[in-house]
């Protein structure tokens, strides 16, 4: 079949409004979050289930390449049509089909964005724990392929813990649901390989999600140190002391520069590291814990320990988080934005080594880290036109990944592979592991969806791998 | 089968593989016996065990403590059974990172005593805990009557290692508590009863265990009162680590020594700091007004560990097990409905447990008589259930019916793509041949 004829078919099944196929029309699909370019051939925006399905069996019978699409906000590569093909968008599916708050339920379409569902919600007490920080603009389908994680996944966890069933689209068209409203339901785990899968399996056409009761009562602490590696081992002692706060964030002494002198959040300047610390939970506890952090940090030879007095003042202390990335643009024009995760005990010697590598490649590393996680967010700054800081960038950031392998960590703590760290997946996996895992795509008999990422190719070499993660621009609210 | 026993011997004799075709008698899968039984004592045994399996076609069932190994459909065939009993090592265990990994073979309870040295727990609370290890209950996957809130088993795996029908060792994950490097290979293998491969080792993220516990047993004598407590607190703003209910003979059967004179109770175990179980408490009796006796017992493990060993251990002769899943808000609609099948059949002693969180109860039934009679009970409990939207699993079945009915409810969309995973994993149904959903 011919590009017109699929064109042609495509706009019977949705009107030939929602078919995209010129040039100029189709460049505002050609990136997500990364700096990946690359156009689709056409871009079809479905409204239901149904007509996703037909728009699938054509792109199977002529096997098209199928990029699923929600906001756009990936920071791997995954939305991109690198070899282009037919990119689904989701913009139309923003269905709240139904709210079970008796269950703690429900039901919406893939193209609802995150925090939108958290509003919908609210007028019943409840939430929706996943909170990646681009909630405001990512869709639950993205949020879905990626497992997004977010700031309060420490206590609540990521995106597979809280979706219980989906339906799902093959890439014949066939539509399936895995898992469903109840809790357990019979035969394999499809759901749970499902999520996390960038989209190289099945699309999520309809999505069961639990909801959860809001906390009663919230605090917010802000601890500045003396020294990174004091900051990193509080982060262990709390760990290890039996709490498990809703949040632990920490920014080091150059994120903290960068967000005061542009969102002046009132962080001291002096610090070498800050920790955000929130607990939430019934009164009783939330006190009892907080005594207890309050003792841990007492231990240390802080330079501030300060509880946010009301939600203004609460609200004041995450915004300069929130805008962290936002504000390196003051530092330099281009960073490389890492994802990894490590063993939370090996903070302080990860974050060591990068600090040597910052000084090896002599370019500067801001750190933002979900510290309670262990996940590592080392944004090294650069400048794109100096062809030789990029290269050392990159390298740099290939250097961290390995040094998070080496220690018992892993490649990704929340941004997915997608085509930024396809080539880095051999550091983790053998060819078996990696055999295993594609054997998923002939199981799904998926090979037209989302094609040639997160499996290493081995053709690319390192400074073409990296371009991916690096963010030129970013807004006042990015929150990573 | 495509070896007889001095074959075998000589086939393992070579590899220096533990192989035990004596006392094979005791270790029955669905009145079949193995020809011999293979011990494994490193991953490397167990694939080489695989990897001869695999090639010269023979079925193999794996076997961790044997506590539920009555549990899917009529196997097809069976020649070895792998036990994963010389596979029982802790790894690794960082208390301060909260992780843990470990091989499959080792009990519950050893695993429990590890983490509870250290105040911490993962939340697996399977019947017979001496003998039941972690590579079956991941394998079986569910997460029963006794479960913490918020807490499913599938989500406390960071990783695995598996073996592959063919005998290929596979790495999944990783030991850290956040990760999204490449498909979560794990997931096939929780719930997937062993039909995929061998779980030979486990990666958990494992939780503070709650500094202090307490239970309140809330005796009323409605349903409909029953219905009102475990909605209530369900819905209030207070989060109990499990809310369970039975009737007053079910109560009885579990031997606790507590006098109950009401016709049901509702079993509310708290946890967390001592000032907040105790405003939990208060808490409680404030939303449920309406009720005028409530039981607090401060030391209320035993009755957990009761609750998680109903039905323990099974003589499926006389005996069935039935789970059943349902949204929380129609648990008590549905146990109602069975209720009422009793008097429509010649007597069945019905015995249930139901959690109103997660949306399961399990169904004991006792005193069965005729095959016919049963597949007829089986049949009306799945009729109930399905008017409200639940699914069954028949846990556990007179043997003589077993060919006579599927296990699972699943539906058949589900079942082919299913399929497709037994195809490509193990291709030679190598792995427990016809016992999972879809006699897959
Ligand atoms: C400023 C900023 C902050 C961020 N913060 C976080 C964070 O805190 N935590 C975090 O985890 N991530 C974060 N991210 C990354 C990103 O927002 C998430 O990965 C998000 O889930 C992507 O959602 P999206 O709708 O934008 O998806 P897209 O970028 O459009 O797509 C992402 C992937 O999902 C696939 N996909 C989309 N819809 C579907 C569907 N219905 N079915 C199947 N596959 C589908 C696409 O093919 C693609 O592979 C951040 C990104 C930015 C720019
Ligand atoms: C009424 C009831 C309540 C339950 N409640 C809970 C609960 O509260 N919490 C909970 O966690 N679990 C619960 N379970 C699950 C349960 O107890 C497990 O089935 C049990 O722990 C099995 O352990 P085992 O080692 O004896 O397995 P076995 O009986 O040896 O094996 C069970 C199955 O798993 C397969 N298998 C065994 N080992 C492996 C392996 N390493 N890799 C792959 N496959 C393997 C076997 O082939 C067999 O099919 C409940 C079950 C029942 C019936």
């Amino acid at each position: 079949m011919s590009l017109n004829e699929i064109i042609y078919k495509f706009e019977n099944i949705v009107g030939s409004s929602y078919v995209i196929h010129a040039t100029e029309d189709l460049i505002a699909y050609e990136y997500d979050g990364s700096i990946d370019r690359s156009l689709p051939n056409i871009v079809v925006i479905p409204k239901n289930t149904k007509q996703i399905s037909e728009i699938l069996k054509i792109c199977y019978t002529n096997q098209v390449p199928v990029i699923a699409r929600g906001a756009g906000t990936g920071l791997s590569g995954g939305a991109i049509a690198q070899n282009g093909g037919v990119s689904i968008g989701f913009s139309r599916m923003t269905e709240i089909i139904e709210i079970d708050p008796e269950n703690h339920l429900a039901i919406v379409e893939p193209g609802v964005i995150n925090s939108e569902l958290s509003e919908k919600v609210s007028e019943y007490n409840l939430y929706y724990a996943p909170d990646p920080s681009s909630q405001q603009v990512c869709t639950l389908g993205g949020n879905i392929a990626e497992n997004s994680g977010g700031l309060h996944c420490l206590k609540y966890g990521v995106t597979t813990n809280h979706i219980i069933g989906m339906e799902i689209a093959l890439s014949n068209g066939d539509l399936v649901w895995v898992g469903d409203k109840t809790r357990e339901s019979p035969g394999y785990d499809l759901r749970g390989i499902v999520i996390g899968s960038e989209g190289t399996l099945a699309l999520a056409t309809k999505l069961v999600v639990r909801l959860l009761k809001k906390p009663e009562t919230v605090k917010t602490f802000l601890a500045a140190f003396k020294s990174i590696s004091d900051a990193s081992e509080v982060v262990s002692q709390i760990i290890s002391s039996g709490i498990i706060p809703s949040a632990i964030e920490m920014m080091d002494k150059l994120a903290i520069s960068a967000v005061e002198s542009s969102i002046n959040p009132g962080y001291p300047h002096n610090a070498e590291a800050i920790l955000l610390v929130e607990i939430d939970g019934l009164h009783e506890a939330v006190i009892e814990e907080s005594k207890d952090i309050t003792q841990i940090f007492k231990q240390y030879d802080l330079l501030e320990l300060r509880e946010a007095q009301d939600e203004k003042e609460r609200i004041n202390l995450w915004k300069g988080r929130k805008g962290v990335l936002g504000a390196l643009g003051h530092l330099a024009p281009n960073y490389y934005l890492v994802d990894g995760t490590i063993p939370r005990t090996k903070l302080v010697e990860v974050l060591e080594k990068i600090n040597q590598i910052s000084k090896k490649i002599k370019l500067p590393i801001a750190n933002v880290l979900h510290a309670g996680d262990g996940n590592l967010h080392p944004a090294i700054l650069f400048n794109e036109r100096n062809t030789s800081e990029r290269d050392k960038a990159l390298e740099a950031g290939a250097e961290i990944l390995k040094i998070c392998v080496e220690v018992g960590g892993v490649l990704s703590g929340e941004h997915g592979i997608g085509l930024e760290k396809q080539e880095y997946m051999p550091l983790m996996f053998n060819q078996s592991d990696l055999k295993s895992m594609s054997n998923l795509i002939y199981a799904f008999d998926s090979p037209n969806f989302n094609p040639n990422k997160i499996f290493p190719t081995g053709k690319k070499n390192i400074t073409e791998i990296n371009q991916s993660g690096i963010i030129s621009q970013s807004g006042s609210e990015i929150f990573i | 089968m495509s070896l007889n026993n001095p074959q075998l011997q000589k086939l393992f004799g070579k590899t220096g593989i533990t192989i035990n075709s004596n006392s094979v008698s005791g270790y029955l899968v669905d009145n079949q016996t193995p020809m011999a039984i293979i011990y494994p004592k490193t991953i490397q045994e167990l694939s080489t065990t695989l990897k001869i399996a695999s090639e010269n076609h023979l079925n193999v069932v794996p076997s961790g403590g044997n506590s539920r190994m009555n549990l899917g459909n009529q196997i097809n065939a069976i020649d070895l059974m792998i036990s994963m009993s010389n596979l029982d090592n802790i790894l690794n265990h960082n208390p301060a990172d909260l992780t843990v990994r470990v091989q499959s073979g080792i009990t519950i309870e050893k695993f429990s005593k590890l983490l509870s040295q250290h105040n911490q727990f993962v939340p697996i609370d399977p019947p017979l805990p001496n003998i039941a290890t972690i590579g079956g209950t991941l394998a079986v996957g569910f997460t029963g009557p006794l479960k913490w809130m918020g807490g499913n088993l599938r989500d406390t795996v960071i990783g695995m290692t598996i073996v592959e029908s063919d005998g290929t060792i596979v790495k999944t994950g990783g030991n850290v508590v956040k990760n999204v490097t490449g498909y979560e290979m794990s997931k096939l293998h929780i719930g997937g009863l062993g039909t995929l491969g061998i779980i030979a080792e486990v990666a958990f993220k494992i939780s503070p265990l709650p500094h202090h516990e307490t239970t309140i047993l809330i005796p009323v004598n409605k349903s409909n009162d029953l219905s009102q407590v475990t909605h209530d607190i369900f819905q209030s703003h207070i989060t109990p680590l499990s809310i369970v209910s039975m009737d007053v003979s079910t109560f009885k059967s579990l031997k606790i020594k507590c006098k109950l004179d009401s016709k049901y109770v509702a079993c509310i175990r708290l946890g967390g700091r001592r000032n907040e179980v105790q405003r939990m408490s208060t808490e409680i009796k404030k939303i449920c007004q309406y009720v005028d006796d409530f039981i607090e017992l401060d030391k209320s493990n035993f009755i957990w560990n009761k609750i998680a060993n109903f039905g323990y251990p099974v003589s499926p002769k006389n005996r069935m097990i039935i789970r059943i899943t349902s949204l929380p808000s129609k648990t008590i609609s549905i146990t109602n409905q069975i209720r009422k099948i009793n008097t429509s059949f010649s007597p069945v002693d019905f015995k249930i447990i139901s959690d109103h969180t997660h949306g399961n109860s399990i169904i004991l039934c006792d005193n069965l008589t005729t095959s016919q009679y049963i597949l007829e009970l089986i049949k009306e409990i799945r009729e109930k259930v399905h008017q409200y939207n639940g699914c069954v699993i028949l846990e556990s079945i007179p043997q003589n019916i077993k060919s006579q009915c599927e296990i699972w409810d699943a539906n058949p969309n589900t079942i082919q793509l299913m399929g497709k995973f037994k195809k490509t994993y193990d291709p030679f149904q190598t792995l427990n041949p016809g016992r999972f959903a879809g006699r897959i």
